[in-house]
């Protein structure tokens, strides 16, 4: 490659990092075993989203325990982890690898950083109860096919669940941001 | 014998021909799903991604919902079984989280125990009992039929909780085809995902997973794929027309729900099983079998 063509990055100096940011990942449920992972790198092998990822799992990993927080969490490879438990079964230090990538977008969340389309499957759960609303036109397919009615669902038990635990602030907080933005 | 039947979101809204053949299937080997009253949502992967404590605690709700009813459940979807199954897990094994998600369930008059089974209809189906039924009441061998099989990911991952089949080499569903007479093939891209779950992120990469599987399935001859999870029939049939736009060629590889393919085999009429509503014609298996569904 000629001289002009690479690019080099800037250093990472050890002042940006935030070195306690691996252990704020491992003190939740699901990101309990980050600081197993010793990059070798099996997870991104068999990754079958790994094309379309700007970072790669394991470069993520080492990145959280670097304490690259705010290049994680920004990070749109941590939204396109497709949750298929591919590296889980192959990680051979027990990386529980999809867990982990939950609890990163977790606190990406709470630092508002929510891709749309989760958006507007977390506002169906707390205004309808589901997530996927069955329409008239379902319905009377359901009639032809001798299907019973679909079971009804209260939204105001879910509504009041989501209020305590907490789903409900996280995107009343992103309407109130959005509108500040515009 | 007798379930509870959770049906979750996606099916009633989307895929209501798996329902169908699944309840017509179910009839046909002396089991009975029973409805939960005021189930919701599982919830999805995409719920658990924003916010842990409130996808476990809406989880705990349905789970301490079935409880009540004395039955153990049975999800035909697969999204569905890997929260419930995981989610069930989790609450058995975790006292300090058992806590706190029942002091918010006991607001709302519930408590979960632990006490239930989670189960995915496709393990009812593989299981000796329904294997005995179904040979006993089969009365259309599906031979010529090539399968494509697709267990889709939470049905087999993560292996230790799921404990379903073998991770990287299953063969429960092959087998199960197998009884029919049908032939289940190898295909390279069998493990790997549908693109279901990033097609709320990004739908290009998600129609690039759907489309690698077709063609793989496709180019090694099968005449079907066969899946046992909503999101993932969906994916390869409403958005296979997706794909086909995309890549300009023609596919045409028509999926059936599992229960659909041994709703067949049993003789069920072809309208009761839902053949009717798919999207991608269905010729490749008539042909194959030799019998018209229309």
């Amino acid at each position: 490659m000629p001289d002009n063509e690479i690019e080099f990055k800037k250093p990472i100096k050890s002042s940006d990092l935030e070195s306690q940011f691996k252990y704020e990942v491992a003190n939740t449920y699901e990101g309990r075993t980050i600081l197993y992972c010793y990059q070798c790198g099996t997870c991104s092998a068999g990754c079958p989203v790994l094309n379309a990822l700007e970072l790669m799992p394991h470069q993520i990993f080492r990145m959280v325990l670097l304490g690259l927080k705010q290049e994680v969490l920004e990070s749109s490879t941590i939204w396109l982890c497709a949750s298929c438990y591919l590296c889980n079964e192959r990680c051979p230090q027990g990386v529980e690898i999809s867990n982990v990538f939950f609890a990163l977008k977790n606190i990406a969340a709470q630092h508002h950083i929510i891709p749309k389309g989760l958006k507007q499957l977390a506002e169906n759960l707390i205004k309808l109860g589901v997530t996927a609303e069955v329409s008239e036109f379902q319905m009377e397919e359901r009639e032809d096919l001798g299907l019973p009615e679909v079971p009804k669902v209260d939204s105001s038990i879910i509504h009041e669940i989501l209020c305590r635990t907490g789903l409900n602030k996280l995107v009343e907080k992103e309407d109130q941001l959005q509108e500040e933005r515009e | 014998m007798r379930y509870a039947y959770f049906l979750g979101c996606i099916i009633p809204a989307r895929a209501n021909s798996y329902d169908a053949a699944a309840r017509q299937v179910a009839n046909k080997l002396d089991i009975e799903l029973i409805p939960i009253e005021g189930a919701t949502c599982c919830p999805p992967v995409s719920i658990r991604s924003l916010d842990f404590k409130s996808w476990i605690t809406i989880a705990a709700r349905n789970l301490a919902l079935v409880e009540q009813t004395g039955m153990d459940v049975v999800t035909l979807c697969n999204g569905c079984y890997g929260t419930l199954k995981d989610a069930n897990h989790i609450l058995k094994t975790n006292e300090q989280l058992r806590t706190e998600v029942n002091s918010t369930l006991k607001e709302v008059g519930l408590k979960f125990e632990g006490i239930r089974e989670v189960k995915q209809y496709t393990e009812i189906l593989c299981s000796d009992y329904a294997k005995e039924k179904l040979l006993e009441k089969m009365t259309r061998k599906l031979e010529g039929l090539k399968v494509a099989v697709h267990y889709g990911c939470h049905l087999i991952r993560p292996s230790k909780i799921v404990q379903f089949d073998n991770s990287e080499a299953p063969r429960k569903i092959d087998e199960l085809i197998e009884l029919t007479g049908a032939e289940s093939i190898q295909y390279q891209e069998k493990l790997k995902c549908c693109g279901a779950p990033v097609l709320a992120i990004n739908e290009k990469l998600a129609l690039e997973l759907t489309k690698q599987k077709l063609l793989s399935a496709k180019g090694a001859g099968a005449h079907c794929i066969v899946t046992t999870c909503p999101f993932c029939g969906i994916q390869f049939d409403l958005f296979q027309l997706k794909v086909e736009e995309l890549i300009k060629e023609s596919i045409e590889l028509p999926m059936l729900f599992l229960p659909q393919l041994i709703g067949l085999s049993l003789g069920i009429e072809p309208k009761l099983l839902g053949l009717e509503l798919h999207r991608v014609p269905l010729d490749l298996i008539e042909e194959s079998i030799g019998f018209q569904f229309i």
